[in-house]
């Protein structure tokens, strides 16, 4: 009896210091954020010539495109791959919006199996920024695939439907790249609120475009974890909610009832403070991070993190995975 | 069985307390913040309103409690960092009057990390006596990065005639931000510099900034010394800045020296470089004096969806 009561106890004071670490760094992060935005706004070139491309597959509104083309930084363009025969009325809405035209561009080679029927760019000038893909859909790997050869910079920023950029992400991110740019970075991690990954072009290419295996086995000095939330989602909260209260009761009830048998009622008291104190550590990082981010995605993406500790086989080669398909 | 369910419920009247708690925390914070932001708005204005007074009659700002003060430093930063040329010493009465430059000093002294170097930003945009003009001294060798450059940064702002002296002298690199950030007070006339001194020192820091200078103000006259660096330069980063800059400034790349350093990077940084020569609008013709076949092969699907597409098709 008495080692259960120390697995338990052992398991509760882990949880509850794995979280506050978790709220320190994304606090901390959010302060360097703030700092670094506000000072990097007066400049109006790249950050040591980087560049992003965010390839939005699936896309279903076009708020999302527009959104994203709001950013204002230098070397940024928008890659939105659609099949026009699938979903030929956001296909042409965003057509006529924008202006766009049939480039008929020769596509390079590098990635074998990519399905691209035409690309299509604007004459205006204000939407430079912008390119369209026709392609014939098979899978979201393809679509990412067919978008990475489009691609015109060096890190690409894969966003699915109804995802945003949060407010200057993207010259957080050239921050991050520009002030690490001795090492080569391969991919960047966001793990606060969704998880978010940018991942060099080049990377993608050698490892034969994007996989479940694209992640697997990438060296230390080659990634760069961030606490910031770099992305969120426009979806609607309520079912989230649901959700998290789901898997909150679905876990606390049975180790209670558990603990009602088997242990006493210190026992429980203690089940139900950190409960608590994890639910309030989360609520706070959430509102000290951004106010775009959502404390019920945020919960959720914990307790994936935390399915994933005791996973070991989805350690890290399913993170694409997640997100790539979580939301569709 | 019956101590269990009373445990049990005043643990959930003590969440429920809990959470009523945090929220209002977290409303009451909310609030605090707007009224951050209604304030200083309210100061920018009064600010604004002075500078803009031709009359020369001292007006008064006052800020009487503390968040006043932080609201009013931040107004005046706000306002430097958005003019270009202003007189500073227009203020110099309202941040007498509001003992600013004390009210920072004590924040710089008892905070740490990005708040510290917050306060430091802050403080650079009022004029400074000795005494923190020493303290900011002693920051500027700080061991955390964004507080020695904040503090430098302050320093370079308050003594323009010292910045090369003080850039040469540091022991440490700049990062892409910090020059970003230097250029900025260029922009603003805060620090007159000259780029060809800057070009010619062997000094990393120096260099690396009077690049930036030809790349940001478009010295296309700068040509030569660019050159010069890239063929006798020996650091790595600095050569690949300035081929960067002379293809941003839209110069030819075909001289034999560039050709030499772009067969010494590796495949990687060509290519990126390949890319960026065609998003910059070179043609096809132009990269094959620089690059492989296949290189240029790959460039050409690039150009071939840019904007001589757009101009000559038409939608159908």
């Amino acid at each position: 009896m008495q080692t259960i009561h120390i697995i338990i106890l052992s398991l509760l004071t882990l949880a509850v210091c794995y979280t506050l670490i978790r709220a320190i760094s994304i606090t901390r992060a959010a302060a360097a954020y703030r700092f670094l935005i506000a000072n990097a706004a007066g400049g109006c070139e790249s950050l040591g010539f980087t560049g992003c491309s965010i390839i939005c597959y699936d896309v279903n509104d076009i708020e999302q495109i527009e959104n994203l083309l709001q950013t204002e930084y230098n070397r940024y363009e928008v890659l939105a791959v659609i099949d026009s025969r699938l979903n030929p009325d956001i296909f042409y809405t965003i057509v006529k919006r924008y202006g766009l035209i049939n480039v008929n561009a020769i596509i390079s080679n590098e990635l074998p199996d990519t399905h691209i029927r035409a690309l299509y760019r604007s004459r205006q000038r204000r939407f430079r920024r912008l390119v369209l893909i026709d392609e014939a859909h098979t899978s979201p790997y393809n679509s990412l695939n067919c978008a990475t050869l489009v691609a015109a910079y060096e890190y690409i920023i894969p966003l699915n439907a109804s995802m945003l950029l949060r407010e200057r992400a993207i010259e957080y991110a050239a921050i991050l790249i520009s002030e690490n740019h001795q090492q080569s970075i391969a991919v960047i991690h966001s793990s606060a609120d969704q998880e978010c990954y940018i991942i060099k072009r080049e990377y993608i290419i050698r490892h034969r475009g994007f996989s479940a295996t694209l992640l697997r086995n990438i060296p230390a000095s080659q990634i760069i974890t961030t606490p910031t939330p770099l992305i969120y989602s426009a979806n609607s909260k309520e079912t989230l909610r649901y959700k998290v209260w789901g898997i909150v009761c679905a876990v606390l009830l049975p180790l209670i009832i558990i603990e009602s048998i088997w242990a006493d009622g210190l026992l429980i008291m203690a089940t139900l403070l950190s409960a608590l104190l994890i639910f309030l550590l989360i609520k706070y990082y959430t509102t000290a991070a951004d106010c775009t981010i959502c404390p019920e995605r945020a919960m959720l993406c914990y307790f994936r993190r935390i399915r994933r500790f005791f996973m070991v086989e989805n350690f890290f080669c399913d993170k694409i995975i997640c997100n790539f398909t979580k939301e569709t | 069985m019956l101590i269990i369910y009373t445990y049990i419920f005043i643990i959930l009247i003590a969440i429920l307390a809990t959470v009523i708690m945090t929220q209002r925390v977290i409303n009451s914070r909310d609030t605090a913040i707007d009224k951050a932001s209604r304030l200083k708005k309210f100061y920018i204005r009064q600010v604004i309103n002075r500078l803009q007074d031709e009359s020369r009659i001292p007006t008064h700002i006052i800020a009487k409690s503390r968040a006043e003060r932080i609201a009013l430093c931040e107004a005046i930063y706000f306002v430097r960092s958005h003019t270009y040329g202003i007189d500073s010493s227009l203020l110099e009465l309202t941040i007498d009057e509001n003992r600013l430059e004390n009210l920072l000093l004590c924040r710089i002294r008892y905070s740490t990390g990005y708040q510290r170097a917050h306060w430091l930003t802050l403080i650079g945009s009022i004029p400074l006596s000795s005494k923190s003009l020493q303290q900011l001294e002693q920051l500027s060798y700080s061991r955390n990065h964004a507080i020695r450059i904040s503090a430098l940064i302050s320093l370079i702002t308050a003594t323009p005639h010292t910045a090369i002296r003080r850039i040469a002298a540091l022991p440490y690199r700049f990062s892409p931000l910090d020059i970003s950030r230097i250029i900025s007070l260029l922009r603003r006339g805060i620090i007159p510099i000259a780029y060809e001194p800057l070009l010619q020192s062997g000094n990393f820091n120096l260099q690396m900034l009077g690049i930036a200078i030809v790349r940001n103000f478009g010295i296309d006259i700068a040509d030569k010394q660019l050159h010069d660096i890239i063929s006798s330069c020996s650091d790595k980063t600095i050569v690949h800045e300035a081929i960067l800059t002379l293809s941003s400034l839209g110069r030819p790349l075909g001289r034999t020296k560039i050709r030499q350093r772009m067969n010494r990077m590796n495949s990687d940084e060509r290519k990126s470089f390949c890319r960026y020569l065609a998003a910059e609008g070179y043609s096809v013709q132009a990269l094959r004096t620089l690059f492989s076949e296949k290189e240029v092969n790959y460039a050409e699907t690039l150009i071939k969806s840019y904007k001589r597409d757009l101009v000559c098709r038409q939608y159908t």
